[in-house]
């Protein structure tokens, strides 16, 4: 999969590369490829928007942040992918073994996930598509005021654990780490469709916040 | 035993099919749990259980499938209530029925183990335990299914096992290339769960009918179990967003006739059947005979992720993991120098072995202790088997225990005590075990001695039910430099033992040339004579050049490498070494600001001939570390570099400790305690802090991640530590960042706190009362570096 080096840079908090740095990222970019099994798994279901709570199915979150998000749905996927324990183990393995290699593998794996999630979104385009609808941006648990904890009902609802060998921990966070769980909504709207994830973050100062993706 | 289980392996018997599909179509809502409806609408249970029966099922599955303590309280009900209706739920049907067993349905836990995630191996054992202890009498047998993690199908059969006598089923889920999801192969799973002991194994969910068939051909070579398999219908299709099954009761049919064929003899249905998938399929199979079992036993060993086989291909088993005659092993395991430990084992695997022995026998430490933890750390970094290496029975039995897989365990002797200590442990976790040929008389100076006492190991070991073919015998390498016909001795025993016994053999290569100059000379020989005489394992070192030669040209030449591939790829760019010709060119300076570690080293050990340790260090090293930091600082170079030079620096301070073996070296003047906090495990931030604050010369302490405030505290007093590094990436970790200061406030307060972590920021650092916010890693070296100038 070809990942987006600009990315990886910001990942890396560098604004431009150079000769070490295109060396280490090439390394970890193989690394991670030859580590990681991603899979994905996703759930149509019918939601209702009331502001500030959403129904998801017929699990009720009290988020005003979501809501908006989810404004003008009447339904959603419920999407989840991880890249698998490999890479996991790849930064454990790294941290013992190659410090200086580490924070690129970090920032390759998360380009990757991204990556990844954005091509098997595809299949959630494709029903959109032949429903006249439009895929609202990933929405996940722990952006805005939407719950971390709203986690298990991700979990439970599909079935996270056993079809993709992702846990949670008891504070609502997912092992392996690379791994993403999301609410897509499926709109018959485009209006709201095309900002980019980062802008509907009430982080300000998020240092990964990209300014030109209004 | 009930009489359907008891024809376990003479008939063909039948599993019921989906429940949780079937409950969905009937309105289980998304994320609501499917056992929870053993409470809310207990007659569709029970009617699903009777139309499973009534098409031809004779082992029903219980709906207790997520019950588990963690699922249960997460619903706010109680296990035991939840496990007790579904148990009674399907009693209830056989009754209606008339004829039919129970299996109590044990699912995966959702958590992950220990030290990929956060549940601790015994906390696993204790969460099934609770399922078993709630519902094991009312059932005929144990289902432990859709396990997709190794490591946690055993915690859930030594539950099983140790809270009742039922038969053990365990099926797991594997992906089409009959991988686990966590990696784990095939063989692995069959290894480890015929070691453990269950009745019967296989593989249930994730793929259909067709892609099972295939697998359980390659899985029926590995084991000689009862194979269960239990498909979904076909594999997860999607339409209008849902997911579904579309293949249909007669091909599913179809299909499991021949996976019987194959191999299975307990055959059922997982997601997507139906009763009627199960009709059409105990119409056609019910007469089919049992499928053969292999004859051939292998002796195999496995780790989480894979197996590996003696008797073919020599297996090289790593021996550098050891205290014996290491001065810096042994500082790295009175220090609790985990990460030494773990370099020494992925060096290893780098280098060619196959498994790790782990030998942590040192007086003054806890050696139970730290052989789990050692076990623990090495099973999470690198896939290969383990050799458990220890004199002492209880680290022995805490090891097995924990270990993720089937361990090879070095080892017993043929006395009595030894045997009897060691044999229990491995009839319970299962195992591989080397029977060295020691007698309470001592070692056999004859290689007859050597095969009679090798005769009393295997004879001892079927008394307590280990087969013969989980024993491998070491004839014991004597050094030649004591004796003249040593080798001799031992190459004889090793070939009779092959030949006379059929058992496989190893060997601890390295002793033969005890007392020898130029060792490697008369060891890399030996280990080719011993190969050439039948040796299947060579505990030796795989990081000794002449070693690996002598291993690979003996593989080339004796057909276990395939078109010299493997020699190949060894030694074909492995060009004459040239020195690159501009290390030499760089100053010390130079060579850490550019990050290039040998470059660092080679010029400390030219300059340390000529001046002293703290002339490097002030004149060289920290204006360098400087340099660097200032260009970081400016976004000249960036993280990746600042460490590398953190590193190259690191080369260069080992030296001068080195030439001073005395502690003129050591610049702390501050000691730091590092920790991700309490209930965060992300610490790759929090690590590369550690190597760098360690590069700059300060003493550090490091917690590891999900530490509580009170270890913490804990550190601090011990180590009289100056300052505290705190990480959390979560906002919900950052609460226990909170508690923590708190904590260390009230109890510690000349001691200053820095915070760092992707959710904090200054005005957050404010609010919960650190010192410091650190928004880069060089951050917190600066403020590191003012607060040790200002005790200074």
């Amino acid at each position: 999969m070809e990942l987006d080096k600009q990315e990886i840079l910001r990942y890396l908090s560098a604004p431009h590369s150079n000769e070490t740095l295109d060396g280490l990222i090439d390394r970890a970019q193989k690394e991670v490829a030859s580590a990681a099994r991603p899979k994905h798994t996703y759930r149509l279901v019918n939601i209702q928007v009331k502001e500030p709570a959403v129904i998801l199915g017929s699990t009720s979150f009290e988020s005003k942040s979501l809501s908006q998000h989810l404004a003008g749905c009447e339904k959603a996927f419920l999407f989840a992918c991880t890249l698998g324990p490999g890479v996991d183990i790849l930064i454990k393995r790294f941290t013992i073994m190659d410090m200086p290699l580490v924070p690129v593998l970090q920032a390759c794996s998360a380009a990757y996930i991204e990556a990844y999630a954005d091509k098997a979104q595809l299949e959630l385009e494709d029903y959109a598509k032949e429903n006249g609808l439009y895929l609202r941006p990933r929405y996940s648990p722990g952006y805005g005021d939407f719950p971390l904890a709203s986690q298990e009902f991700f979990f439970s609802a599909l079935e996270i654990p056993r079809k993709l060998g992702v846990a949670l921990t008891e504070n609502y966070l997912m092992v392996p780490f690379k791994s993403i769980t999301a609410v897509v909504g499926l709109s018959p709207d485009p209006s709201l469709c095309h900002i980019h994830r980062c802008m509907v973050c009430q982080a300000q100062n998020c240092p990964f916040r990209k300014e030109d993706s209004i | 035993m009930n009489e359907i289980l008891s024809k376990l392996g003479k008939e063909i018997l039948f599993f019921d099919g989906a429940m949780g599909t079937i409950l969905q179509s009937k309105g289980l809502q998304p994320g609501e749990a499917p056992e929870l409806w053993n409470l809310r609408r207990p007659e569709e249970i029970c009617g699903i259980h009777a139309s499973y029966l009534e098409a031809g099922a004779q082992i029903i599955k219980a709906n207790t499938f997520g019950a588990n303590p963690f699922k249960c309280k997460e619903n706010g009900v109680s296990l035991q209530e939840v496990v007790t209706a579904g148990m009674r739920l399907a009693r209830k049907a056989v009754e209606q029925v008339g004829r039919g067993a129970v299996a109590l349905d044990i699912g995966p836990s959702g958590k992950l183990l220990e030290p990929l995630g956060d549940l601790p191996f015994e906390d696993a054992i204790s969460a099934f335990a609770e399922m078993v202890k709630a519902g094991a009498h009312l059932a005929d047998c144990i289902l432990i299914e859709t396990m997709n993690d190794l490591y946690e199908a055993k915690a859930a059969v030594l539950a099983a096992k140790e809270n009742s006598s039922l038969p053990i089923f365990v099926t797991m889920t594997f992906d089409e290339d009959g991988k686990l999801l966590t990696g784990g192969s095939l063989q692995a799973a069959a290894a480890v769960l015929e070691g453990l002991g269950v009745t019967a194994m296989g593989m249930n969910c994730g793929l259909g009918p067709r892609q099972m068939a295939g697998l359980i051909k390659e899985l029926r070579q590995y084991t000689t179990l009862p194979l269960i398999v239990n498909p979904n219908a076909g594999l997860p299709k999607e339409k209008d967003g849902l997911t579904y099954f579309d293949v249909g009761p007669e091909e599913f049919s179809q299909t499991m006739e021949e996976i019987v064929k194959s191999g299975a003899c307990v055959i059922g249905g997982c997601c997507g059947t139906t009763p009627e998938h199960i009709r059409q399929t105990t119409a056609l199979c019910a007469s089919l005979p049992c499928p053969a079992v292999p004859a051939e036993k292998r002796t195999v060993v496995a780790s989480g992720m894979q197996a590996v086989e003696f008797g073919g291909a020599p297996v090289i088993i790593g021996e550098r993991i050891n205290p014996t005659g290491k001065s810096r092993f042994k500082q790295a395991l009175r220090e609790n120098d985990l990460p030494y430990i773990m370099s020494e084992g992925i060096a290893q695997q780098d280098a060619g072995a196959h498994l790790l022995d782990v030998n942590v026998g040192l007086p003054e430490i806890d050696e139970p202790e730290m052989m789990c933890r050692v076990v623990g750390e090495l099973q999470a970094v690198s896939p290969l088997p383990l050799q458990i290496d220890t004199a002492d029975p209880e680290t022995m039995a805490r090891a097995m225990r924990m270990y993720n897989g089937k361990a090879l365990v070095n080892s017993v002797t043929a006395k009595e005590a030894s045997m009897r200590a060691i044999f229990p442990l491995v009839q319970k976790y299962g195992g591989v075990v080397i029977g060295l040929t020691i007698t309470e008389e001592g070692i056999p100076e004859s290689a007859e001695g050597r095969v009679q006492a090798a005769k009393r190991i295997l004879d001892t070991a079927v008394e307590y039910g280990i087969a013969r073919h989980n024993i491998i015998i070491d004839p014991l390498t004597m050094a030649v430099s004591a004796g003249q016909d040593a080798a001799l001795v031992t190459l004889e025993a090793l070939r009779r033992i092959r030949q006379e016994l059929g058992v496989c053999t190893s060997l601890g290569i390295s002793n033969v040339s005890f007392g020898l100059p130029q060792r490697d000379n008369i060891t890399s020989a030996f280990f080719l004579m011993a190969l050439e005489n039948g040796l299947n394992a060579a505990i030796m070192n795989p990081k000794s050049a002449a070693m690996m030669q002598a291993y690979r040209a003996f593989c080339a030449l004796s057909a276990y490498d395939e078109n010299c591939m493997a020699y190949i790829e060894a030694y074909t760019q492995a060009a004459p070494a040239v020195a690159p010709a501009q290390s030499h060119s760089y100053t010390l300076q130079e060579a850490i600001e550019k990050g290039l570690k040998e470059a660092a080293s080679q010029a400390a050990e030219q300059l340390i001939q000529t001046k002293t340790g703290l002339e490097l260090i002030d004149g060289e090293i920290v204006p360098a570390l400087d340099v660097v930091g200032q260009k970081f600082e400016k976004k000249a170079l960036f993280l990746p570099q600042l460490l590398m030079s953190a590193e190259a620096a690191k080369a260069a301070f080992e030296v001068i400790k080195n030439h001073l073996g005395s502690q003129e070296s050591e610049q702390s003047k501050l000691t730091i305690v590092i920790a991700t906090v309490k209930g965060d495990v992300h610490d790759i931030g929090k690590n590369i802090v550690k190597v760098l604050l360690e590069n700059y010369g300060f003493h550090v302490i490091d917690l590891g991640k999900d530490v509580p405030p009170e270890a913490v505290l804990e550190a601090v007093k011990k180590e009289n530590a100056g300052l505290v590094g705190l990480s959390a990436l979560m906002t919900t970790t950052v609460a226990s960042m909170k508690d923590t200061i708190s904590l260390l406030r009230a109890e510690v307060p000349q001691c200053k706190i820095m915070v760092g972590g992707a959710v904090l920021t200054q005005e957050y650092a404010d609010r919960i009362g650190a010192d410091f916010y650190g928004p880069d890693a060089m951050a917190s070296v600066r403020y590191a570096s003012q607060l040790a100038e200002s005790l200074s």
